[in-house]
């Protein structure tokens, strides 16, 4: 069998961890591979070895027949292209300029910049894509900074395109665009590896899939002998985990929280939520959806107090909390959990009991003294009641896992016993049993009378886990899912894509352009 | 309190923390003294004398307790800011802001009796400490400027305001020259100073691993933004600990003055400048170590004058010596020897 | 009193701030912050007297002046880049150091101490081009300056060219803003920086030859806050390199009139006040512009009317 790309045991280890385990991996002129696992599989670490990103421990990797061990630049030259999860982009610098990175053409020692824009054009052209070259690239919308990304490998001559999670930050359209322009590089003799998650998309375009586990290839898949069940069950194991969803959504209890027209213009003058008005109930889970960067972040921000609104108004239990500190909301029953666990959740540096006493430590003062047994009780109790795994007796909590590090999180704001949790990517980069964990939690919560306020970019998520949801565009309420149509299956995921890519569809069937809160 | 005192000493944890400053102090002697040898000194000769000038004698020991207390005073000074991030680069600038204002007091107040004349001194030390000290960090936190720009350019504003009141203004004695003398008796103050200082040094120390403030301190160093999140004021917090940064380099030159020199004079805290940022590097994991450190600090400008006496090596080896110390502590050896969980990559 | 000479002085005067400039420019410019400017420029003050005093010769003493400054960037290089140190103590602790050796180093070198004059056969000399010197009014201020402030004014534009018109100064721009992107695309990222630091260092060691040099002597501490200041212009321009050499003419021109007001009789120290105090704005009036703009922004946004958003 002839492979273009072709990787044979290729293990890789990071000190004692081992994130790859003897992998066999290949891809074949011209088909579409998908690598599927959860997250910390190995998949992106396997890829940026066959991007030259990382060096293999141990193991082959051969291409067009060749064995080759090489760095970035020889892959470039070898026909290898990456598109990485985080775009590697330069925001201030034009889209040319961030295409032609250094391999810009040459004339007399300068940079030849019409040669560069006339060659970048005729490939913007024949994918009719219509993007203006002297833009900094930080002004695209998301959708369009991935096909740049796309471009740029072309650019460099790349035959092998390796897409990391190419569909995470895109609308279902926009994903459909991109599955089209897969279709037409394999039409032009390109091999394509996508790694995702999102296992209905595998199913659909793939012409083979590799199911990562735990560092090692655990099954192969040909185009449509496979369901989803089956890849999901290769995933994570033979035991499938029942994902727990909410079994009682619509009941309508008190208002906790009365949130009237909130504006926030950033810092250029871009208004970033734009008189956004709605409520949320004891014991209701709201669920925020949207593609991420519609004013998802700067809500979030403004409730916990982390900005201040430019103006309206946040009503909790009667109080107007719209101009107080960040301490005397928590004091009046917010509680918040962040999208990122590592530069805003934690104090990775410190050890549990000081991460979770943060805010709350005059209650464990005595004449200005910390009282350590206090601390020392207060922490044990979290620990057992929130089954946090790997503490020892002063260390920091970066050595913890990423699933026990979010436990910490959750621990210290719902031992706070809040009254609104603001819930941020709860369960973004944890694995199953952990994503699990956390879903729990929520419900119980929801079930003691919280009101939670639940964004992700997960859509099934969103769905399992809200009561109703709201979907954000541009900072205005794209349109919103009630309790009945979810429990009735009313709404579909494809009109969720449309209010999420800004076009909203009125239950009588008119299209609405027209946004309105 | 001793307990706990005896206790950490003996916690094994914190001689490990020790180990590589106290290795990175060597190091920094030993390239000291191959700069020494390359230029046709004796190293070994050297670094004799300047130990025995510095503890050869009780007037040497009692010059190098003197010099180290400043430093020890410097150090926290730095320690305390630098843990909220803000890098307390101005000392010198603080340090002569205060020496002016104690000065001043002496022209203004100079009738009253010694005792209340020391204590509005030392007031007005802090306020010129803190305020010099507060600034750069206000436009930090506030602006977003390095602050260690700011604060080197006002410390040569500063030095020059300086030399300039010394040879103009009336804070300046009639007829001498280049001084602006105070009339405080040394030995009850000299000696206050001693017993103010440890109660000092200790209460810091206490302050920073059993209080709540020293606890929130704490957190606002490790993650400034989880800290706000947490409902901590950051801002007021970092702008009052700078100010006590100040504050602390204010008191350590108004004992400077009370002890020893009785005057203010040009280039009078010329090396002190950066002593006590290199003695809270070597003391960055323990106040025990900033002890030390600045002890050894001490000990080299105590002994310096001795050198260049004695041998053909110059005093300046003392800066050379410093230098290198700041330098070779700024790298955390232990990290080498230490074994960490590299989960880089994973996704 | 004389402008046109007062103008001359200031492109002397200037000289060495724009040279230590264009060094951090480059530092900048990759992303590390090197605030030890004011040490680097300090040794090539040092080592070029020295390099004139063995070798006889001007050129001896610039190129050793340089030699030993890119020496020693390179040194802050590998501790900052491959140790991993925290650049600013960093920097902060080759500045004590340069000045702790440069003082140590006098007495077994010129058996003096604090200060040391070269003889005056070995000073950086000012060119006379009598061409030059004939052109109505820029004349007598550009001609009868050393070959090195020549290339003060000069090597501005030369870095603009090679920043924005060259593969490299486009690498080098990447990695200053995202290193991981650059290292995507290929690029080398830590040969180019340690190439930038080089010229960093190669830039501060000149600056330091014309300071030392066209005075013929080293004094302790000489530098006297130079690279601070530069470091200021370099913040105020965001790193421009025009934009930078015009402000370090400003700066220039401000030692210039101060120097010239204190021979007339007025106190020199408050009058050395002004560069400092001008740098110190410089470097904070950016980002309190910035504030105040942001702060206007918001509050006219605030005012719209909700459909307008």
């Amino acid at each position: 069998m002839d492979y273009i790309v072709d990787m044979r045991q290729i293990t890789k280890k990071f000190g004692s961890f081992i994130a790859n385990n003897s992998i066999d991996f290949n891809l074949m002129s011209g088909e579409t591979h998908a690598l599927v696992g959860e997250n910390g599989a190995g998949k992106t670490t396997l890829m940026r070895m066959l991007y030259g990103q990382y060096q293999p421990t141990s193991g082959e990797i051969y291409i067009k027949g060749n064995k080759e061990s090489y760095n970035i630049s020889r892959a470039l030259s070898l026909g290898i292209g990456m598109v990485h999860q985080n775009f590697m982009q330069i925001p201030d610098m034009s889209v040319l300029e961030n295409i032609i990175l250094g391999h810009a053409p040459i004339k007399n020692s300068f940079i030849d910049y019409k040669a560069a824009k006339d060659k970048v054009q005729r490939l913007l052209d024949r994918f009719n894509m219509k993007i203006s070259l002297s833009k900094p690239i930080g002004s695209l919308s998301v959708g369009e900074r991935q096909k740049i990304e796309i471009i740029k490998t072309l650019y460099l001559g790349a035959n092998i395109l390796i897409l990391d999670e190419p569909t995470a930050v895109l609308t279902p359209q926009e994903s459909d665009e991109l599955f089209n322009i897969i279709e037409e590089l394999k039409a032009e003799g390109k091999s394509v590896i996508f790694i995702s998650h999102k296992l209905k998309e595998v199913i659909t375009v793939a012409d083979r899939i590799t199911v990562l586990r735990h560092g090692k290839v655990s099954a192969n898949y040909l185009k449509g002998e496979v369901t989803e069940t089956d890849i999901a069950r290769a995933m994570i194991g033979k035991k499938e985990v029942a994902l727990f969803q909410n079994q009682s959504r619509g009941k309508l209890e008190d208002l906790v929280c009365k949130f009237e027209k909130l504006r926030f213009i950033d810092d250029d003058g871009v208004p970033k939520l734009r008189d956004l008005s709605f409520d949320i109930r004891a014991g209701e889970i709201l669920g925020i959806g949207g593609v991420e960067g519609n004013g998802q972040t700067e809500l979030l921000n403004s409730i916990i107090g982390m900005n201040y609104l430019s103006s309206g108004k946040i009503i909790l239990d009667g109080k107007n909390i719209t101009n107080l500190s960040i301490a005397e909301r928590r004091k009046l029953g917010v509680g918040y959990v962040s999208e990122d666990r590592m530069t805003t959740g934690l104090a990775l540096q410190a050890d549990i009991g000081d991460n979770v006493i943060s805010g709350i430590e005059d209650d464990f003062t005595s004449y200005t003294f910390l009282n350590k047994r206090k601390i020392d009780e207060f922490t044990a109790k979290l620990i057992e009641d929130f089954d946090i795994r790997g503490i020892e007796e002063g260390n920091p909590v970066s050595n913890l896992s990423g699933g026990n590090m979010q436990k910490i999180v959750l621990a210290r704001e719902i031992s706070r016993k809040p009254k609104l949790l603001l819930a941020s990517q709860p369960t973004r980069g944890l694995d199953i049993g952990a994503i699990n964990f956390v879903r729990k939690i929520l419900l119980e919560e929801k079930e003691k009378g919280t009101a939670i306020l639940l964004i992700s970019a997960n859509l099934e998520e969103l769905m399992s886990l809200s009561d109703r949801m709201i979907i954000l565009y541009e900072g205005r309420i794209a349109g919103e899912i009630t309790s009945y149509d979810i429990e009735n299956k009313l709404v579909s995921e494809a009109d969720i894509g449309l209010m999420m890519g800004g076009i909203s569809e009125r239950k009588d069937g008119e299209n609405d352009t027209n946004i309105q809160s | 309190m001793i307990q706990t005192y005896k206790a950490k000493l003996h916690d094994k944890n914190q001689l490990f923390q020790l180990l590589g400053p106290v290795f990175s102090i060597i190091i920094a002697f030993i390239v000291a003294g191959l700069v020494v040898w390359a230029t046709g000194g004796d190293p070994i000769e050297a670094y004799t004398v300047l130990a025995k000038g510095a503890f050869g004698s009780l007037s040497g020991i009692k010059n190098t307790i003197r010099y180290t207390i400043p430093i020890i005073m410097l150090g926290i000074s730095f320690a305390i800011c630098s843990k909220c991030g803000y890098f307390n680069i101005g000392q010198e600038g603080q340090m002569y802001a205060a020496a002016i204002a104690v000065a001043a007091v002496q022209r203004i107040f100079g009738d009253l009796p010694m005792v209340p004349l020391m204590f509005i001194m030392i007031i007005a030390a802090i306020l010129a400490g803190g305020i010099i000290c507060i600034i750069p960090a206000i436009f930090k936190f506030l602006f977003n400027v390095n602050e260690v720009i700011t604060a080197m350019l006002i410390n040569y504003i500063i030095l020059l305001f300086t030399n300039y009141l010394l040879l103009y203004s009336p804070i300046a004695e009639v007829g001498k020259s280049t001084a602006m003398s105070i009339r405080i008796s040394p030995v009850i103050s000299g000696s206050l100073l001693l017993i103010v200082s440890i109660i000092i040094i200790l209460v810091y120390g206490l302050i920073m691993k059993r209080t709540t403030p020293g606890y929130r301190l704490k957190i606002v160093g490790y993650n400034q933004r989880f800290a706000k999140a947490s409902g901590i004021n950051t801002i007021r917090l970092i702008l009052i600990v700078a100010f006590l940064g100040g504050a602390f380099s204010g008191i350590s030159v108004a004992g400077e003055m009370f002890g020893v020199y009785h005057k203010v004079y040009n280039g009078f805290v010329e090396n002190l400048g950066f002593y006590g940022m290199t003695a809270a590097l070597i003391g960055s994991k323990s106040t025990l170590g900033l002890v030390l450190g600045a002890l050894i600090l001490g000990s080299l400008q105590s002994g310096a004058v001795t050198l260049s006496v004695m041998t053909d090596v110059p005093s300046e080896l003392v800066l050379v010596v410093q230098g290198f110390v700041m330098l070779f502590a700024t790298i955390n050896i232990m990290q080498y020897f230490t074994k960490t969980l590299d989960k880089k990559g994973v996704e | 009193m004389d402008y046109l000479q007062l103008l001359n002085s200031t492109l002397r005067l200037a000289a060495p701030i724009t040279l230590i400039a264009m060094g951090g420019l480059f530092a900048l410019k990759v992303d590390v912050f090197n605030l030890g400017l004011e040490g680097f420029a300090l040794i090539g003050c040092f080592a070029s007297v020295v390099g004139a005093y063995y070798t006889g010769s001007v050129i001896g003493g610039i190129t050793i002046g340089v030699l030993a400054t890119i020496i020693m960037t390179l040194i802050y290089a590998v501790f900052v880049m491959e140790l991993k140190v925290n650049a600013v103590i960093c920097a902060v602790a080759f500045l004590t150091l340069s000045s702790g050796i440069t003082r140590y180093l006098m007495l077994p070198i010129f058996n003096m101490s604090g200060k040391y004059i070269l003889s005056s056969d070995l000073a950086l000399r000012p060119i006379n081009i009598s061409w030059l010197g004939n052109i109505p009014i820029l004349g007598p201020i550009l001609n009868n300056q050393t070959i090195l402030v020549y290339l003060s004014l000069l090597l501005p534009f030369v870095i603009y060219i090679l920043l924005y018109k060259t593969n490299i100064g486009l690498s080098m721009r990447a990695i200053g803003q995202s290193s991981e992107s650059a290292r995507s695309a290929g690029i080398n990222v830590r040969g180019i920086k340690y190439f930038a630091l080089l010229l960093n260092g190669l830039f501060c060691g000149l600056a330091g030859a014309q300071l030392a040099l066209s005075l013929n002597m080293f004094n302790v501490d000489m530098t006297a806050g130079r690279g601070f200041t530069a470091l200021a212009a370099l913040i105020l321009t965001a790193s421009q390199p025009i934009l930078t050499l015009l402000i370090c003419l400003l700066f220039g021109l401000a030692n210039a009139i101060s120097n010239y007001l204190s021979t007339e009789g007025y106190p020199s120290q408050i009058l050395g006040m002004l560069p400092y105090g001008l740098a110190l704005i410089a470097a904070i009036l950016p980002q309190v512009i910035r504030t105040i703009s942001k702060a206007m922004n918001r509050a006219k946004a605030k005012n719209l009317n909700t459909n307008n958003l």
